[in-house]
């Protein structure tokens, strides 16, 4: 595939011209990491520590995800390369879409830097995850699930940005509203009635959720099944809403503007 | 929204375009009611003053703008009700625009443009490396593009374009910020482009010398509308094809006489002034001829220029 190609070739300068920045910011997230599990390991003793391991180690991925194509697309304007990509052989959406492949298969080598000291240094039981078929296999589910949605949370997020400018810097509470309420680091049962509430509507409470079960050896098949449902729904909505922001932006004559 | 059906033998058919820009507090018409058509390998300029509407235009039949209404068909087809038949047959040449990312090297660009363009990597080097030579920028293929000045930027920009070898290529004031000799290259790449590979060129741009010398064909706008469309010989017939040049003494009352008249002027050294009176000012010339110090008096060819302030006032 062209595009994939183009995207990966495009990801691979970028990194290899900030290779600095990528550097100092990965190992400025290991020392947070590190710090924090501790901290919420002391605090939740008793637990195999999986839930959060598996929960911070997506919460790397929430960052990217939410913010990459808001980030993405305000740069295409600030370059004017917006209106280049529209007229090639692939559309603006195909062309988000093999960037958040080039993203993810980075995001996955991050969390490779980032998984390997944490599960030295801190041993987390992820033994739980994999001790049968049916808990491997709704693990795996859960953990796409709530990838397809951050990617499909920040496509909805981009849409909104295409017309109103400022939402790329709401991600920010949104990545604050995943770390502390969806259970990663306050577990749902300890957390007062409001907040429950608010890790309820949250994707990757719900996902946390059906982890942490499976951590205590039940398994929350409605929340897993929720989970996969509303991955796809906020994927298919964020895929219409971008459609349709392009059309409008297109139409308002407010395509190239950032 | 009407549809129309196309012309056969168009490359491209714009039908009664029109585009509104809406803000809080007015409604500016920047297209009304646009219908032409480009035949396959013509040079069409677009010619306007600032705010005519060409830049809206050619947006809009790049798909980079919808129009508010009409349609525009590429082979017959509407790009409005089909906007995948047109993918990867368009290049766009932005004025301003840097259209490139500045953290990565030229050649990387290019490379990452022509895959969007499924250009295998082979032919992509070899057009690369030809296109670059073309425009003497071979020994910057390395370079960042952040390190490029506004002029190389153009020429990088105007490879991109012609490397993915299209249909149709929009040109938005390509000349602007290129040196005489990189406009001559231009002009000549065009015209070969056009020989060769029959390739399809909209143009809009301020310099009337370079739409003279290149294009087949002119639309003049003004305030959104096609005040003028024909062939770009006949376009300057049409109107009139010669002028008087007149050299005047600067006398005491020369200048007041020619403002009264309506006569622009220009002064020059040595107290002398050059004015262009077409031959329908026939009393003012007399006037000129009775009360003025002539030095000389020429009847001449008009140029595109002079042809565009008489169109435009």
């Amino acid at each position: 595939m062209f595009v994939s190609r183009a995207e990966f070739l495009k990801f691979i300068y970028d990194v290899k011209k900030y290779r600095f920045n990528y550097a100092m910011g990965l190992i400025s997230t290991l020392i947070f990491l590190i710090g924090l599990y501790w901290g919420v390991g002391e605090i939740n003793k008793g637990s195999g520590g999986a839930t959060l391991f598996v929960g911070l180690i997506l919460w790397i991925f929430a960052s990217d995800a939410i913010s990459d194509a808001s980030d993405h697309l305000f740069e295409e304007r600030y370059y004017g390369t917006i209106e280049q990509l529209s007229i090639t052989k692939y559309s603006l959406l195909s062309i988000f879409m093999a960037r958040f492949l080039a993203v993810f298969v980075f995001s996955l080598l991050e969390i490779v830097f980032l998984g390997l000291p944490l599960y030295f240094i801190f041993s987390p039981d992820l033994g739980v995850f994999f001790s049968n078929f049916r808990f491997t296999f709704i693990s795996i589910i859960v953990t796409i699930s709530l990838i397809i949605t951050l990617y499909g949370f920040g496509l909805f997020l981009a849409a909104i940005g295409l017309k109103l400018k400022k939402v790329g810097a709401l991600s920010g509470i949104i990545r604050y509203l995943i770390l502390f309420f969806s259970g990663i680091i306050i577990p749902y049962d300890s957390m007062p009635y409001f907040l429950k509430i608010i890790s309820s509507i949250l994707p990757m409470g719900i996902g946390i959720r059906a982890l942490s079960g499976l951590e205590k050896g039940i398994v929350y098949t409605h929340l897993v099944l929720f989970c996969a449902l509303y991955s796809l729904l906020i994927l298919f909505a964020g895929i219409i809403l971008f459609r349709m922001g392009i059309r409008h932006v297109k139409k308002t004559g407010e395509y190239s503007a950032y | 929204m009407k549809r129309f059906v196309g012309s056969s033998n168009s490359l491209l058919s714009i039908k009664n375009i029109t585009k509104v820009y809406r803000t809080k507090n007015q409604e500016i018409v920047a297209n009304r009611n646009i219908t032409f058509d480009v035949k396959k390998g013509e040079i069409l300029g677009i010619l306007g003053p600032n705010g005519a509407g060409k830049t809206t235009l050619i947006k809009q039949i790049a798909t980079l703008l919808l129009p508010d209404e009409g349609d525009i068909l590429f082979q017959g087809k509407s790009i409005l009700s089909h906007p995948d038949c047109f993918l990867g047959k368009f290049s766009f040449l932005m004025e301003g625009a840097r259209s490139m990312y500045e953290y990565l090297s030229a050649r990387v660009n290019l490379l990452y443009f022509a895959y969007l363009y499924k250009i295998p990597e082979k032919v992509a080097r070899k057009r690369i490396d030809e296109l670059m030579e073309m425009f003497g920028l071979t020994e910057f293929l390395e370079e960042y593009v952040m390190n490029y000045s506004t002029g190389m930027l153009k020429k990088l920009n105007i490879v991109r374009c012609l490397l993915t070898e299209p249909e149709v290529v929009f040109l938005d004031e390509p000349l602007s910020g290129l040196d005489v000799i990189a406009s001559e290259e231009l002009i000549n790449l065009i015209q070969s482009l056009v020989r060769k590979r029959n390739i399809t060129f909209l143009i809009a741009s301020h310099r009337m010398d370079f739409v003279e010398k290149i294009t087949d064909r002119v639309i003049w706008l003004k305030d959104g509308e096609i005040v003028k469309m024909g062939e770009t010989e006949n376009i300057k017939t049409s109107v009139e094809n010669f002028e008087y040049q007149v050299y005047i003494k600067k006398g005491k009352n020369t200048i007041k006489l020619l403002e009264e008249m309506g006569i622009l002027y220009e002064v020059l050294k040595g107290g002398v002034l050059r004015c262009n009176i077409s031959l329908k000012q026939k009393e003012q010339l007399k006037q000129l001829l009775n009360n003025e110090d002539i030095i000389s008096l020429e009847k001449r060819e008009r140029d595109f220029e002079s042809v565009f302030k008489e169109v435009y006032g």
